[in-house]
């Protein structure tokens, strides 16, 4: 009896200590497409223009580094807070664009995808806040969150003018975190 | 010895009978193979959707979950494995994403272990069972103390016999 | 003013709580009566703290009192005001206080009932422990889960309601205090397990005094329980009722071990036997409770019922660990004491069968346990992510599932001691054609597949037993023969069959799919005919609901999808058509555009669904008539607890 006590005791003390050492879950974003060429991005935009990421990326190749584009993609919703929260650093990003150090302006192109969202609700939501970039809403887009392993909104992604995938940010961005890593 | 009378060993063996036959056309009746559609909600319910804190795609509302499911049926019908679509979600998004626990490697402790629990428990009570069981052997009589049961016996009957004759009830099963 | 009274409240029953605590221990280790007495009167006195943190809550949430920050983060001017009342119980702060208020309920009544035996040591030992749990809730109210902290709001505030999931079904009202009452009523037995530990009685009394709290608990967990599955298949539309979530886990986990500390108790009662199994499984069962909510506030596992966390993780670990501790502790001390006198004669006897009992469901217990903490383990020896989801469980319940229909046939026909097989077989006889005439029904009606038909035969088995065991009562003792511990037990049992038969058909027999319908379309499922008829949106203060009418069979269903304005939270609410038969459930997956009028519905239909729900009602019934006493039979006397076991070198 004494032994058997003893031993379940043991076991709890293993059992607490497994507990007491973990740290809240949640499911893992995934980074893995980080320095990965990006999957292919296109579709048609809530204000009718057609966006294609493989247009953007084959102009690229036959232009200087000072004049390459840079491309900015924004996984988003309506209903998400932290988009709310971000928005006005993407306006700032999208009017502003980026200046380096020495005053060259850098060319960079924002595009959002909506996911999990309603084209009405997109619509009344830019109208609120404001912003012009191309956001895309089509069916296809769960398609691309997919690819990008996007988990929740927001998740902003920064593609060089090569095609890869630099830079993943998980949570609502501010103008800083955008442009940094951006040259030209 | 299990002693029966005719009637209730032939109702135990028609109960048998009846409860055979119905459970095997029971079972060589029903569909053997899998529709295309099933197998695929199947997968769907051990493939977990990413974004929902564990519930498997084929009971989330989220669209990542329902653009899932639809490319699960599409994989189906191209004739992709079991394994092989699950192979393809472990790799997009990792192991957690597998519901289902493997049964190779560290993995099938979860279901092994329960088994040995019980395993043990089983072996520990029968342990104790068969320990604390006092010995309770058959006691037999002596030849002397036979003869004597015998005669008392005869006594007894014939002054039983003499007083209460046909009252007595044969003692039945 | 509410926040005022609202932590005076809290404020009090720690107090109270704690003086209590004291004075009772005082009284017991000096045997002043007085102290005892004048102890007991501080559990009133937390209760009325309580009421008065309750009270203070309850009138902010309903008056929308936006100074206190759980009525700013969870109540909002445009929920209904049933649910404002909820809302107390759905977050994790007021949660807590709706779990102190039981606590305190309890003890309270505890204090009551026992008023007149209060010089036993025994029941202040049982005191005490019910006053240090309830000072360690009131302390995490005024620690990691405080409800009354003061909040600023701005001019025009209006709070965001509480999740748009606890906002649109009744059962939010019934489920979470139901399933308190059940948790927290387990405090009530266990507090006499370690009364029984401590004074060294360790006979049947303490069984004796604490069968009804036992049942009432069970009762209770029972209820939430099936209450909880309810809410998760009327309003998730994929007609599951049970997914296995780390949560739903968490209420399962209690429910096992007590299921099989208010059988094995029977044999302690009867014959003494099975001491140590049944101090383990009431301590068992009152740690997992304080497990469970661990698991379900702290975080840990992820799982879409959980609590926002907050710091109250580590307060719960360290109150497990230190009840836990303090029980391996007793039982150590007690050691070989504790061992009941005798053993089971034989393993076929009615004690063999409920020691197969108790093994069965302490399995069933490891396998839940295991499964839901296995990824935790993965994780910390070889840091990956694994997840244990409804596959492994639904596998590993199943031939648990079987034994316990089996013993629950052939338990109630085993006598005590030992059985003959002759007798065994006799007895079995009826409940062995109950068996096969489900088998055959089961066929006849279309049901198909070995493992489902034996099932429904194992169910068959069970019932039978237990409709033989009442016909033989009533029979007997006329209307007297349905009412009392066995008889209101057997009833229960009944119930559970009825539970498993629509868990096998339900599941065995699901057909399910999802078609996209233009308006006035129809198609074909599963031999009915479903028509896109029309939509409607209608507006609420705290929402939109797109709304469509769909006829299937004749009838018309209304699924729709609401969208919380406060949140933008979407939330699919389907509709369900009833009948004993069979449940058809149609869910709205994508409501129609003002430019595209289609829409995608999910249909799914379930044989025998109902009796989930019936089951689960027969099993409260059984329960309430297993609390009744036989009128005739002579009441066990109060006073007459079992007399202290000589302990070498203990004192008393």
């Amino acid at each position: 009896m004494k032994s058997g006590t003893l031993a379940l005791g043991a076991l709890g003390i293993v059992f607490v200590i497994l507990l007491a050492t973990r740290t809240t879950q949640t499911n893992g974003p995934n980074f893995d497409i980080v320095g990965q060429p990006s999957p292919p991005i296109q579709g048609e935009a809530v204000n009718g223009e057609e966006f294609k990421l493989d247009e953007i990326l084959f102009e690229n190749r036959s232009l200087p580094t000072s004049d390459q584009v840079w491309v900015v993609v924004n996984f988003f919703a309506s209903w998400c807070s932290g988009c709310i929260i971000e928005h006005s650093e993407l306006l700032e990003f999208h009017q502003e664009g980026v200046s380096l150090e020495d005053g060259t302006k850098c060319r960079t192109r924002l595009i959002g995808v909506a996911f999990n969202d309603r084209l009405d609700d997109i619509r009344d939501f830019f109208e609120k806040y404001g912003g012009d970039w191309p956001v895309l809403a089509d069916e296809g887009t769960n398609r691309v969150a997919i690819d990008f392993s996007v988990l929740t909104a927001p998740e902003t992604v920064l593609i060089a003018p090569n095609g890869l995938v630099v830079k993943k940010i998980v949570g609502p961005v501010n103008y800083d975190d955008l442009v940094t890593g951006i040259t030209c | 010895m299990l002693t029966l009378s005719k009637s209730r060993a032939i109702s135990w063996l028609t109960m048998m009978a009846v409860f055979l036959a119905a459970l095997i056309f029971g079972t060589l009746d029903s569909k053997t193979t899998e529709t295309p559609a099933e197998r695929a909600a199947s997968l769907a319910s051990t493939i977990a959707c990413p974004q929902c804190s564990g519930q498997p795609v084929s009971e989330s509302s989220a669209p990542i979950a329902q653009v899932i499911r639809a490319e699960i049926k599409e994989q189906v019908d191209q004739g992709l494995s079991d394994s092989e679509i699950k192979a393809i979600y472990i790799q997009r998004y990792g192991d957690w994403v597998n519901l289902n626990p493997s049964s190779k490697g560290f993995d099938s402790i979860v279901w092994i272990a329960p088994f040995l629990i019980i395993g043990i428990g089983l072996g520990g009570i029968t342990l104790a069972y068969s320990r604390r069981k006092p010995d309770l052997g058959q006691v037999g009589l002596t030849s002397d103390e036979e003869e004597k049961v015998l005669a008392m016996r005869e006594e007894f009957k014939e002054n039983d016999y003499s007083e209460q004759a046909s009252k007595e009830q044969p003692i039945g099963e | 003013m509410n926040l005022v009274i609202g932590s005076f409240g809290v404020v009090l029953t720690l107090a109270a709580t704690l003086t209590g605590a004291v004075t009772v221990f005082i009284g017991v280790k000096y045997k002043r009566d007085r102290l005892r007495i004048a102890g007991a009167r501080y559990a009133w006195i937390a209760f009325a703290g309580m009421c008065l943190s309750t009270f203070a809550m309850q009138r902010a949430l309903i008056t929308r009192d936006f100074t206190i920050q759980y009525v700013a983060e969870h109540g909002s001017s445009s929920t209904p005001p049933l649910y404002n009342v909820a809302t107390m119980w759905s977050a994790l702060e007021g949660s807590i206080l709706l779990w102190g208020l039981i606590l305190a309920g309890y003890l309270a009544v505890v204090a009551k009932k026992f008023s007149n035996r209060l010089s036993d040591p025994m029941v202040s030992w049982a005191l005490i422990s019910m006053f240090l749990v309830t000072a360690f809730f009131s302390l995490v109210m005024l620690g990691p889960a405080n409800p009354f902290q003061s909040f600023n709001p701005p001019i025009g505030y209006d709070g965001p309601g509480p999740n748009p999931l606890l906002q649109n079904h009744i059962l939010v009202a019934f489920h979470p205090p139901m399933l308190y009452l059940g948790y927290v009523g387990f405090t009530v037995p266990f507090s006499f397990a370690m009364a029984a530990l401590i004074t060294g009685r360790l006979g049947e009394g303490w069984l004796l005094v604490t069968r009804r709290w036992t049942l009432l608990s069970w009762g209770f967990l029972t209820a939430g329980i099936i209450l909880g599955a309810w809410w998760a298949y009327d309003v998730l539309g994929w007609g599951g009722y049970w997914g296995w979530d780390p949560v739903e886990n968490a209420s399962l986990l209690p429910w096992l071990t007590g299921t099989a500390y208010l059988h094995s108790v029977l044999v302690q009662e009867r014959r003494g036997l099975l001491r140590v199994w049944n101090l383990s499984l009431v301590c068992a069962t009152f740690l997992l409770t304080i497990l469970g909510t661990f698991i379900t506030r702290s975080g840990i596992i992820a799982s879409v019922h959980a609590f926002s966390e907050g710091g109250i993780g580590p307060w719960l670990l360290w109150f497990f660990s230190i009840v836990l501790f303090a029980v391996i502790c007793l039982i150590f001390w007690r050691g070989e004491t504790l061992r009941s006198q005798g053993g089971i004669d034989s393993p076929l006897s009615r004690e063999g069968a409920f020691l197969a009992n108790n093994l069965a469901f302490a399995g069933f217990a490891f396998v839940v346990l295991l499964g839901t903490i296995f990824p935790l383990i993965v994780e910390a020896l070889q840091d990956r992510q694994i997840s244990v989801g409804a596959p492994y469980f639904d596998r590993m319940s199943m031939p648990i599932g079987f034994a316990l229909l089996f013993l629950m046939a052939v338990a109630p026909v085993l006598p005590w001691r030992k059985a003959s097989t002759e007798l065994l077989r006799d007895r079995i006889e009826w409940p062995a054609w109950g068996g096969v005439l489900s088998l055959v029904i089961a066929v006849l009606v279309g049901g198909r597949g070995f493992l489902s038909l034996l099932g429904f035969a194992f169910a068959g088995f069970a019932g039978m037993s237990a409709i033989r065991h009442l016909f033989l009562s009533i029979t007997r003792n006329k209307w007297r023969g349905i009412i009392g511990r066995t008889n209101g037990g057997m009833i229960v049992h009944l119930g559970v069959v009825f539970l498993a038969i629509g868990l096998i058909a339900s599941s065995s027999y699901l057909s399910q799919g999802s078609y996209s319908l233009q308006p006035g379309e129809s198609i074909q499922f599963s031999q009915s005919t479903i028509t896109y008829l029309s939509a409607e949106q209608l507006t609420f203060p705290n929402r939109i609901e797109e709304r469509v009418q769909i006829e299937i069979d004749g009838k018309t269903l209304e699924p729709s999808v609401e969208r919380f304005t406060a949140s933008g939270q979407l939330v699919p609410s389907p509709a369900t058509d009833t009948t004993v038969v069979k449940d058809i459930q149609i869910a709205l997956l994508d409501p129609p555009d003002e430019e595209d009028k289609s829409i995608v519905i999910q249909v799914t239909k379930q044989p025998l669904l109902f009796w989930i729900w019936l089951g689960g009602l027969v099993m409260l019934l059984g329960t309430v008539l297993s609390a009744v006493s036989i009128p005739k039979r002579r009441a066990i006397p109060h006073k007459r607890i079992a007399k202290p076991l000589p302990v070498e070198g203990q004192g008393t």
